[in-house]
């Protein structure tokens, strides 16, 4: 009986594993090792024919950390965190709207927030192009309106590349706060309301504090695509506001410098990794302290 | 008072909404924007309406250039989401159903992915085939992508597994039916939505891809997205804007047979 009963359990367990083994073996060739390559490429050094050698050096972290690289790399952290409280600032309302006063309209609501994350992100970050450009959408709507004078420039600048993401990453914000909105019990503000709390500090007493999960999922989900973005930046920013994904694409598909866009790209990982775990760490503690 | 701030909300909340799909319907718009001649050629505005016309459409469709590339990116999205659908939906079923060691750790594996900014994936994956000398052109685009998409695979199929009732299974087993025709008949059909919005999200997501096509394309192999984004480089036209359109009418009619499928089951 009981030997029978091991045997039946290993063969269970055996066949779990033999479902599960292409798959992990998969990832790991074609994710995992790349990225250990990545990690032993950016220690390697490369001649002045472009020749790589697999000889230790820490020359392509110094690299990276010239004056230029690392004003990069601020800017980049900076545009990222502005998008993420950018798009924290626009999406909360909306979420909040979705979850608490569109009871019946939710459904649609929610599918027209998911609906452009199904479309072209080329697409998407083209067409508002055509709405910044100096003779675009927006100046010809500002010229109608009587403003006179010099059309402003809003394509190339750190606030059209803002507007990129926010138009992007949107989706990633509410959809977290959303799925907290609608856990919320709303009769714990009718009992802050009838203790006394105006909306105001109900909100701020108790909506907030209950869905800041959300918003930390929220802004982890923009944050991350938006410090590795390419597209917008290209596209909206111009090389006065390249990102860190930009130099990445000039150092490995124009110059073919492998060593040092190995070093700068293990350097945006370290970023990415290091600023969630500060968020998360920052944050829970938060989350912790509301309950 | 209660009233006027339900009211500004509500006003603010379309505004966002307009804000999602204005610019989305200015393109579409601007792609049927009539051209003018000049110098002998054809050029047309993406900003200033002309009158409505469809021939960037016709110039779209005598264009090899973008027939190679659409054929290019589907061939590319079917095998990705057949692959993805295949190892996502298998692995994700294991992990549910059996008693496994480190599950944890492969979840974590199926993650990182998705999280992971895209460029170092997609760059990574260019020093590994350029390690090991491997000829770049569609094979590997496709492996490049199906990375990413077994990883979206597992995820849709994963959250649907777990409100899955298992007594269903032991019911068709107990009844006489063979692991194997168990698996086809019920739980296949059980698992059929999920692996559906999944495989549908894993081709949009392969369609769709401009980054990790650019780095590990090779042999002059071009796919949409990064034909879109050097037209792009060499200055906007409404040509741009059909060809915007048409990968916006495939993705999205994807987008609406998923929301489909989700909603009937």
């Amino acid at each position: 009986m009981s030997n029978d009963f091991w045997s039946k359990l290993n063969l269970r367990r055996l066949k779990g594993y033999f479902l599960i083994v292409p798959t992990f073996l998969f990832e790991l060739i074609f994710f995992i090792v790349p990225l250990i390559i990545v990690f032993v490429y950016s220690f390697s050094k490369v001649d002045s024919f472009g020749r790589i050698t697999f000889e230790f050096t820490l020359q392509n972290y110094f690299n990276v950390l010239t004056p230029e690289f690392s004003r990069t790399i601020l800017r980049t952290l900076g545009i990222a965190a502005l998008s993420t409280l950018a798009c924290l600032i626009i999406g909360y309302p909306v979420a909040y709207y979705i979850g608490f006063k569109a009871k019946s309209r939710q459904n649609i609501l929610v599918m027209l927030i998911i609906i452009p994350f199904w479309l072209s992100f080329v697409a998407r970050t083209y067409s508002i192009i055509s709405i910044f450009s100096t003779n675009g959408i927006l100046n010809q709507i500002l010229t109608f309106l009587g403003f006179v004078g010099d059309k402003p420039q809003w394509l190339y600048t750190w606030y059209s590349v803002v507007f990129g993401m926010v138009y992007n990453y949107l989706p990633m914000m509410v959809l977290p706060i959303y799925a907290s909105v609608e856990k919320l019990n709303p009769q714990y503000l009718e009992a802050a309301q009838s203790l006394g709390a105006s909306p105001i500090n109900a909100f701020f007493k108790v909506t907030l504090p209950l869905t800041l999960p959300g918003v930390f999922a929220g802004s982890i989900l923009v944050f991350i695509p938006s410090v590795g973005e390419f597209l917008i930046p290209e596209l909206l920013g111009g090389i006065e506001w390249y990102m860190i994904g930009n130099h990445l694409w000039i150092i490995f598909l124009t110059m073919g410098n492998y060593p040092l866009g190995s070093a700068l790209s293990i350097v945006l990982i370290l970023l990415v990794i290091l600023i969630t775990l500060l968020y998360i760490k920052y944050f829970a503690k938060e989350v912790e302290l509301s309950f | 008072m209660k009233k006027v701030s339900d009211i500004v909300l509500k006003i603010y909340v379309s505004l966002v909404y307009m804000m999602l799909y204005l610019p989305i319907a200015i393109l579409v718009l601007f792609s049927f924007n009539e051209g003018i001649t000049m110098g002998g050629r054809r050029i047309g505005s993406t900003v200033l309406w002309k009158g409505f016309s469809l021939e960037w459409y016709e110039r779209l469709f005598r264009n090899q250039e973008i027939w190679t590339a659409l054929t290019n990116s589907t061939i590319i999205g079917v095998i990705t989401s057949i692959v993805s659908a295949v190892l996502g939906t298998i692995s994700a079923y294991a992990l549910i159903r059996y008693e496994m060691k480190g599950k944890n750790l492969f979840y974590i594996m199926m993650l990182v992915p998705i999280i992971i900014p895209e460029i170092t994936e997609a760059l990574s994956l260019l020093l590994f085939y350029v390690l090991f000398n491997i000829k770049l052109g569609l094979n590997t685009i496709i492996i490049g992508h199906a990375t990413f998409c077994v990883a979206y695979v597992f995820t849709v199929v994963r959250a649907r597994l777990s409100d899955y009732d298992r007594s269903l299974e032991e019911a068709a087993l107990s009844l006489g039916a063979t692991p194997f025709q168990t698996f086809i008949k019920v739980t296949l059909p059980l698992l059929a939505p999920g692996v559906l919005a999944g495989t549908l999200l894993a081709f949009t997501q392969s369609f769709d891809d401009l980054i990790k096509a650019s780095f590990t394309t090779g042999s002059g192999v071009i796919t949409l997205p990064m034909l879109i984004f050097s037209k792009i480089k060499s200055g906007v036209s409404p040509e741009i804007n059909a060809v915007a359109t048409i990968t916006l009418v495939i993705s999205g009619t994807l987008a609406f047979i998923s929301y489909w499928i989700s909603k009937r089951s």
